[in-house]
């Protein structure tokens, strides 16, 4: 019994993802079946509309800008709030990781009318804010985690030989927390990458990929996006074989 | 960079510069919208958004569908996450393993682009209705779409695997040795699950509750792609009054509301939970 729902549920999962991916080859613009011929007309204009191109190096820098920031601040924090005791700790604690619980609307609209409409920043510096905040939760968590399960004593060995605090840190520390950023920054990258209803608040008129996927949507019906979307499933698969291999997947999916 | 001594009290703060901009950014962002939520036009303090967004029945509609459709997901979500959870348990680790690389497959590819997915499956010329009127099931093509069914579709689609995550963590940290007493004691399985397994994993269930009410709150593209027009949820309405209509102070109200009712269901989750701990001494200790 649990066993049959087990593969309808992976059926009705995957089915999206089947589906993107049988239309992709279709040589006529519709999503119907039987297939009328197959055709790589769409992946060729995938590369010739130029929106998807600009949008996805724009979402590639707001992930990288927002991902570097956020490994920066979530190390500092990290370290203070595994290696020090003071007041206020548990407070910023749930202060960093309280974006993930704030709706979207409310992050993107506050940061609109206020940061943006009252400060006058400009939509760029707004949305790289906007991404920064979006992903530390899942950056800060990963390195806690990393800092809670080390062995303190190496680094006080390291000092013992003569490193300061910050040598020892940064090069017997860090090093050993390497596959905690890796997976946080990796989540956290593609939380960005894909961050869709907070976004379309600050985008203005320069897309990121999926609010350009968003537009294409609304006003053309044919398998381009068909097409792209097969190609984008590049980045999960490639998730999957880093989390096989390396960095476990328990650790991505929170736990 | 360990504390040593007094002497080094102010060194957390530091620590904490960056963090501390960042948060301040986004909470002073938070009292601008309420802020911007309770300013009439002429400047001065009102509540006639509030009072507009809660007794308009137009703009009290999203509020109710989205909250409708949040507990139906939440619902249906645990309904199908349980058998696949209790199944994955039983697994080889190599076939659970698998079972899990696909889920995070799954929920690492792109939300929007599942929801297009779901297009093509569930529209009217789409696959499903080709595929059944080609086989001759139907003369007609269904309305899967642009209705709430479609987009309840999308939403459970969206947060199923969160679900299975929430509770295949949560069983994995149940001792397999005391179903094995219960069910050595004479229980029947249906017994021990309801009785023993259930009550254990309810810590990972609350998790996994919270998570889905989560995404449901904020799930602006499934409406928008499969409702067609026809469901407009919360995230809908605050991004349309705010961006297309330009009605922005209503939009802020409506964003309040929705950050109000989120917060009131996470408290109310926990609230919930902590009877619960005390009733079967069971807690969430020991998650990550």
């Amino acid at each position: 019994m649990s066993r049959l729902v087990s593969v309808l549920v992976i059926l009705f999962l995957f089915a999206p993802l089947i589906a993107t991916t049988l239309i992709s080859f279709n040589a006529t613009p519709t999503f119907g079946f039987p297939s009328q011929g197959l055709s790589l007309r769409w992946y060729a204009n995938v590369f010739a509309r130029p929106e998807f191109w600009v949008g996805f190096r724009h979402s590639l820098l707001l992930a990288t800008l927002g991902t570097l920031a956020a490994i920066v601040i979530s190390t500092l924090t990290a370290v203070a709030v595994v290696r020090f005791r003071f007041p206020g700790r548990s407070l910023m604690n749930a202060l960093v990781m309280s974006p993930i619980v704030i709706p979207e609307v409310v992050l993107g609209l506050a940061i609109l009318v206020w940061i943006y409409a009252v400060l006058d920043m400009p939509g760029a510096w707004a949305l790289y804010l906007l991404h920064t905040i979006l992903v530390i939760p899942y950056i800060v968590r990963m390195i806690i985690a990393g800092l809670q399960g080390y062995d303190i004593n190496l680094e006080h060995a390291a000092m013992l030989l003569g490193a300061s605090p910050f040598r020892a840190f940064l090069l017997i520390t860090l090093p050993s927390l390497k596959d905690h950023i890796m997976a946080g920054a990796i989540v956290a990258f593609i939380v960005s990458l894909h961050n869709f209803t907070a976004t379309m608040f600050l985008v203005l008129n320069r897309p990121t990929l999926p609010t350009a996927v968003y537009q294409y949507i609304r006003t053309e019906t044919d398998p381009t996006v068909a097409a792209l979307s097969t190609l984008l499933l590049l980045i999960p698969l490639s998730v999957v074989a880093v989390g096989r291999r390396w960095l476990g997947l328990d650790r991505m999916v929170g736990r | 960079m360990t504390a040593r001594g007094k002497g080094l009290a102010v060194a957390p703060y530091l620590f904490l510069i960056p963090a501390l901009a960042l948060t301040a950014s986004f909470l002073w962002a938070l009292w601008g919208l309420v802020h911007e939520s309770l300013t009439d036009p002429a400047g001065g303090v009102s509540f006639e958004n509030y009072r507009r967004m809660l007794t308009v029945p137009e703009y009290r509609a999203p509020i109710v569908t989205s909250l409708r459709l949040a507990v139906i997901t939440t619902l249906v979500t645990a309904a199908l996450a349980y058998p696949v959870a209790l199944h994955m348990r039983r697994m080889t680790p190599v076939a659970r393993l698998t079972v899990q690389s696909m889920l995070v497959l799954v929920f690492f590819s792109d939300y929007l682009l599942r929801m297009f997915g779901l297009i093509i499956l569930l529209g009217r010329r789409g696959l499903l209705n080709s595929l059944l009127m080609w086989t001759g099931l139907t003369d007609s093509p269904f309305r899967l779409m642009h209705n709430e069914l479609g987009v309840l579709v999308g939403l459970v689609s969206g947060a199923l695997p969160l679900m299975i995550f929430a509770l295949d963590a949560a069983l994995g940290r149940i001792d397999r040795s005391t179903e094995q007493a219960a069910a050595l004691l004479g229980g029947s399985p249906l017994r021990v699950f309801w009785h023993v397994t259930l009550p254990l994993s309810v810590p990972g269930l609350a998790a996994g509750i919270v998570l889905v009410l989560l995404v449901t709150v904020n799930a602006m593209v499934a409406p928008a792609l499969l409702g067609g027009g026809f469901v407009v949820m919360i995230s809908n309405f605050v991004y349309d009054r705010a961006i297309g209509l330009d009605e922005r102070s209503l939009a802020t109200a409506a964003a309040v509301i929705v950050f109000a009712v989120v917060v009131l269901i996470i408290l109310a989750v926990h609230a919930v939970l902590d009877r619960f701990a005390l009733r079967f001494g069971v807690t969430d200790r020991g998650r990550g």
